[in-house]
C-alpha cells in the first residue's frame, strides 16, 4: 500500500463530492425558513409571554404588599384540595391490578357505589389474557392502566410490516446482486414498490429497478426511471451523480 | 480550497452579530459551497451533508458572537461544521454499514466509462475506510488531504494545535492504509 493510492483516493473523494447549485439553493431556503421561524417564536415570547409574566409578577408584588397574598394562596389551596377530592369522587373505580379476574369488590370504599364500572371493565377486557398480573398490592388510585389491546396490536402490525419490508427487499436484492437475474429482479423490485411505495428502501428499490431496465435494454423506461434521481428529487439527492452519469452514457449512445 | 479564502468581511461579521437575516443569506451565498463540499467529504453522504450545512448556518447567528476574527469566516464556518459533525458522521456510517451488510455492491461498473467508475469506487472505498477512524482523525485527514489545508489551517478549523493536527493525520493515514488494504483496494 503506497501513499500514492491514498492520495489518489483523497483526490477521487475531492472531485466526487461537489454540491450542485440546486442542492445549495434548497438548503438556503431551508436555512432562511428556519431562521424566520425562530425569529417569529422569539417575537412571540417578547410580545406575549414577557408582558404576561410582568403582569403576574406585579400582581404578586401588589398582593404581597397589601397582605392579600396569604389569603389568595389559601383560596387557591382550598380550590385545589376541593378540586382533587371532586376528581377522586368522579373517577371510575381504579384498576386494582392488570388481572381480569379481580373481583369488583376491590373498588375503594370512598368511591360512589354507582361509579361507572363499565369503563374499568372495558379497559380491563382490552388486556391480553397473557399479560402478567400486576403485584397484588391492593387497589390504588395510581394503578397504571394497561395498554389497550388496539395499541399493542398496532405496534405488532408495525413490526410485522417492517420485517415484511426488509424481507421483500432482501428477496429482490438476492435476485439482482447474487443471482444476476435481471428480469426476475425487475419483477421483485416492482413487487417491493407495489407493496411498500414508501418503504424503508423505496429509493434504493427504485434505483435498482432502473438498473434492471437498463440491463434489459428497456432504455426509454430506464431513462424515465433515472431522471428523478439525476434531478436530485429522490431522497435528497440519492444516487444523483450516478444516475446523471448513466443518463450521459445513454445520451452518448453505444 | 484554502481556509484563507473569503477573508473576513468586517461589515458582514458585524451585521451577522446583529442577527440580520440578509447577512446570513450573504454569508451563505459566499461560503455554502465550501461548507457543503467539506460536509459531504467528511460525512460521505449528500443528504446528511445538506443537514449539516443547514445546522451550520442556523447556528451562525449565535456562534458568531464568539468569533474573534483571527481566522477567516470560512474557517470559522468549517469549525462549526466540525463541531456539529459527530452525530451526522455516526448516522451516515451506520447506514453504510447496513448497506454493506446487505451486500450493496457498486452499481455502475460497465455502464459508465471505466475511469469514472474507478474514481467513484475509490472515493466510496475511502469513505468506508474513513468510517473506521475516530472523528478527530477523520477530520484531520479530510481537512489536510482532501480539502488540502495546511496543518496550521486545519488546526484552526478543528481547534487544536498544528502539531496535534500532524499527529492525528499521521495516525489517520496509517489506519486508512490498513483499512484500504483489508478491503482489497490496490
Amino acid at each position: 500500500m503506497s501513499d500514492d493510492l491514498l492520495s489518489r483516493a483523497a483526490g477521487a473523494l475531492r472531485s466526487s463530492a461537489e454540491p450542485s447549485s440546486e442542492e445549495l439553493r434548497e438548503t438556503r431556503m431551508r436555512v432562511m425558513a428556519s431562521l424566520r421561524r425562530t425569529r417569529q417564536r422569539r417575537v412571540r415570547v417578547v410580545t406575549v409571554v414577557l408582558p404576561l409574566a410582568a403582569v403576574l409578577a406585579t400582581s404578586l408584588a401588589w398582593a404581597g404588599a397589601t397582605g392579600r397574598l396569604s389569603k389568595a394562596v389559601e383560596a387557591v389551596r382550598e380550590m385545589f384540595v376541593a378540586g382533587t377530592s371532586e376528581k377522586q369522587a368522579d373517577l371510575p373505580p381504579p384498576l386494582p391490578s392488570m388481572s381480569t379476574t379481580e373481583s369488583p369488590s376491590a373498588v375503594p370504599s370512598e368511591a360512589p357505589s354507582e361509579a361507572p364500572s363499565a369503563v374499568a371493565s372495558a379497559v380491563a377486557s382490552a388486556v391480553p389474557s397473557t399479560m402478567p398480573n400486576a403485584p397484588s398490592a391492593g387497589p390504588s388510585i395510581l394503578a397504571i392502566a394497561p395498554l389497550p389491546k388496539v395499541v399493542v396490536e398496532d405496534a405488532a402490525v408495525a413490526v410485522d410490516a417492517r420485517d415484511a419490508d426488509l424481507e421483500a427487499y432482501k428477496k429482490a436484492h438476492q435476485l439482482h446482486f447474487v443471482a444476476h437475474d435481471d428480469a426476475g429482479a425487475l419483477q421483485a423490485w416492482d413487487a417491493y414498490l407495489a407493496a411498500f411505495p414508501n418503504g424503508t428502501f423505496a429509493a434504493e428499490a427504485r434505483y435498482n429497478r432502473a438498473l434492471c431496465l437498463l440491463r434489459l435494454g428497456r432504455t426509454l423506461e430506464a431513462r424515465a426511471a433515472l431522471q428523478p434521481f439525476a434531478d436530485g428529487k429522490v431522497a435528497g439527492g440519492y444516487r444523483r451523480q450516478e444516475a446523471q452519469a448513466l443518463l450521459d452514457t445513454l445520451d452518448a449512445g453505444p | 480550497m484554502s481556509a484563507s479564502d473569503g477573508v473576513v468581511d468586517e461589515g458582514l461579521v458585524s451585521r451577522l452579530r446583529r442577527g440580520e437575516l440578509a447577512a446570513i443569506g450573504e454569508a451563505y451565498d459566499a461560503h455554502a459551497r465550501a461548507v457543503m463540499g467539506f460536509a459531504r467529504r467528511l460525512v460521505g453522504e449528500e443528504s446528511a451533508a445538506q443537514d449539516l450545512t443547514h445546522e451550520v448556518f442556523l447556528t451562525l447567528p449565535s456562534a458568531v458572537r464568539g468569533f474573534e476574527e483571527r481566522s477567516s469566516l470560512r474557517t470559522f464556518l468549517l469549525s462549526i461544521a466540525v463541531n456539529h459533525a459527530r452525530h451526522h458522521v455516526r448516522a451516515a456510517s451506520r447506514r453504510r454499514a447496513v448497506m454493506d451488510e446487505l451486500g450493496h455492491l457498486p452499481e455502475n461498473r460497465g455502464t459508465t466509462p471505466e475511469q469514472e467508475a474507478m474514481r467513484v469506487d475509490l472515493a466510496r472505498e475511502l469513505t468506508r475506510a474513513l468510517d473506521a477512524l475516530p472523528l478527530e482523525q477523520r477530520v484531520a485527514f479530510v481537512l489536510c488531504e482532501v480539502e488540502e489545508l495546511s496543518a496550521r489551517e486545519a488546526g484552526e478549523v478543528a481547534g487544536c494545535p498544528e502539531a496535534t493536527m500532524r499527529t492525528r493525520l499521521f495516525h489517520a493515514k496509517r489506519k486508512l492504509r490498513e483499512e484500504l488494504e483489508a478491503r482489497g483496494v490496490r
